[in-house]
């Protein structure tokens, strides 16, 4: 199975998976989080997944007017 | 840079620390080449994780994802782009004046810019406490310190000194963030931040003395930006750093009878009556206007010893970095907004 790291850099170069995941978003629950995944062929540990679950709301959003 | 006698003069209208904190740059057009360079840099962080314990992967990205990019992933994917182009473009300028370079040194110094960055926000936000040291946390800076390290080495070894141009620029950097000398003036303050931004010098400096460049020219201009930079930075943050009791390069510009006034606030709700004679002192004395007066100097200092270095490109950042600054207050602020304090 595929990680977390390997969708980052997948969806720099797959926008369907994105677009795929911006119509599904959000998630109602962690396990429906975690099967999307799964089903992607991605694995996320417990832990990772409740840090991922507890983002959903901004992952989308767009770039905010910030700098370092 | 001259500064137009509008804005020198201007203590009638002083700038709000509402007003301060919309205060911003002017925006750097890429050309391709510095969009290719700007690409590699925003994959770093990824690779940089990658090279962590398997248990710490996914983790890591996640921890950068949440702290460093409001947990969007666009953020995320464009980390570098965040910062100011001159942070890293002067690699591109000094290799464009003298392309000596080869393709893998120079992918070897922008990684290594890169990991001076990262490095720079990560070793402050866990030194400040906005981020909790954690085994991942400890892992992940160590990673960055060698692939810093690796990447600059490679550099040092194609110039004669090289690695002792690195080693004196990092023991520079640890001189200004180990116990650095008391700050009293906003002079100490600027002079005390030069040395916290050395790591990212390393790389300007080794290409520089490759390239033929003026060391000291390249050396003044990044310097004379990064005050720019922290200068804009504290004018920003300007009503949190006061809340929190936090002196910045505003403080430090400050009459005795303006720190205490600063120093009244601390901790305050924003309807205290300290916040309003901060305020009124503020308003009175033209601090803020003062404040951007000194980083648009700054910015005029970067341009100047650009402009001696050969470095034209480099120098034309500089100005478009400061042209929405070399205005009135009034229109310096293109949104209005009711100066109030926020609420904590």
């Amino acid at each position: 199975m595929k990680t977390y790291a390997d969708f980052i850099t997948a969806i720099t170069t797959q926008p369907a998976l994105l677009q795929e995941l911006e119509s599904i978003l959000p998630f109602p629950d962690q396990s429906a989080l975690q099967r999307w995944f799964i089903d992607k062929g991605y694995q996320i540990g417990d832990h990772d997944l409740q840090m991922l679950y507890d983002q959903q709301n901004s992952l989308l959003d767009a770039s905010e007017q910030v700098n370092y | 840079m001259q500064l137009p006698p509008s804005l020198a003069a201007d203590r009638r209208r002083p700038l709000s620390l509402a007003q301060a904190k919309l205060l911003n740059f002017g925006s750097i057009s890429l050309n391709p080449t510095q969009a290719q360079a700007l690409g590699l840099m925003n994959q770093q962080l990824i690779a940089l994780c990658r090279t962590l314990p398997e248990p710490l992967v996914d983790s890591a990205i996640l921890t950068l994802q949440s702290h460093y990019a409001g947990s969007r992933l666009v953020n995320l994917l464009n980390f570098y782009t965040k910062f100011y182009p001159p942070t890293w473009s002067v690699i591109y300028w000094l290799q464009e004046r003298n392309p000596l370079l080869t393709p893998a040194e120079l992918e070897s110094a922008y990684i290594a810019q890169a990991m001076a960055m990262f490095l720079h926000m990560l070793d402050d936000h866990l030194v400040d406490g906005q981020l909790t040291p954690t085994h991942l946390l400890l892992q992940l800076r160590t990673k960055a310190w060698m692939r810093f390290s690796q990447h600059t080495d490679l550099l040092a070894r194609m110039v004669p000194d090289g690695p002792a141009i690195g080693q004196a620029l990092i023991d520079t950097y640890f001189g200004g963030v180990h116990h650095p000398p008391q700050v009293d003036s906003l002079e100490a303050y600027c002079h005390r931040f030069r040395s916290q931004l050395s790591t990212g010098l390393v790389v300007p400096m080794l290409i520089a003395t490759r390239t033929g460049c003026s060391t000291a020219e390249v050396r003044l201009a990044f310097e004379s930006f990064g005050i720019a930079w922290r200068l804009l930075d504290d004018l920003r943050d300007c009503q949190s750093d006061v809340y929190d009791g936090e002196p910045s390069g505003v403080y430090y510009q400050l009459t005795p009878e303006g720190r205490a006034h600063w120093e009244a606030c601390r901790g305050k709700p924003d309807d205290a009556p300290e916040w309003q004679s901060l305020i009124d002192y503020l308003d009175a004395t033209g601090t803020l206007t003062e404040s951007v007066q000194h980083l648009v100097r700054a910015l005029g200092d970067a341009q100047k010893a650009a402009e001696a270095a050969g470095l034209v490109g480099y120098a034309a950042e500089f100005r478009q970095l400061a042209q929405p600054l070399l205005t009135t207050p009034k229109q310096i602020i293109h949104q209005q907004t009711n100066p109030t304090i926020p609420n904590r």
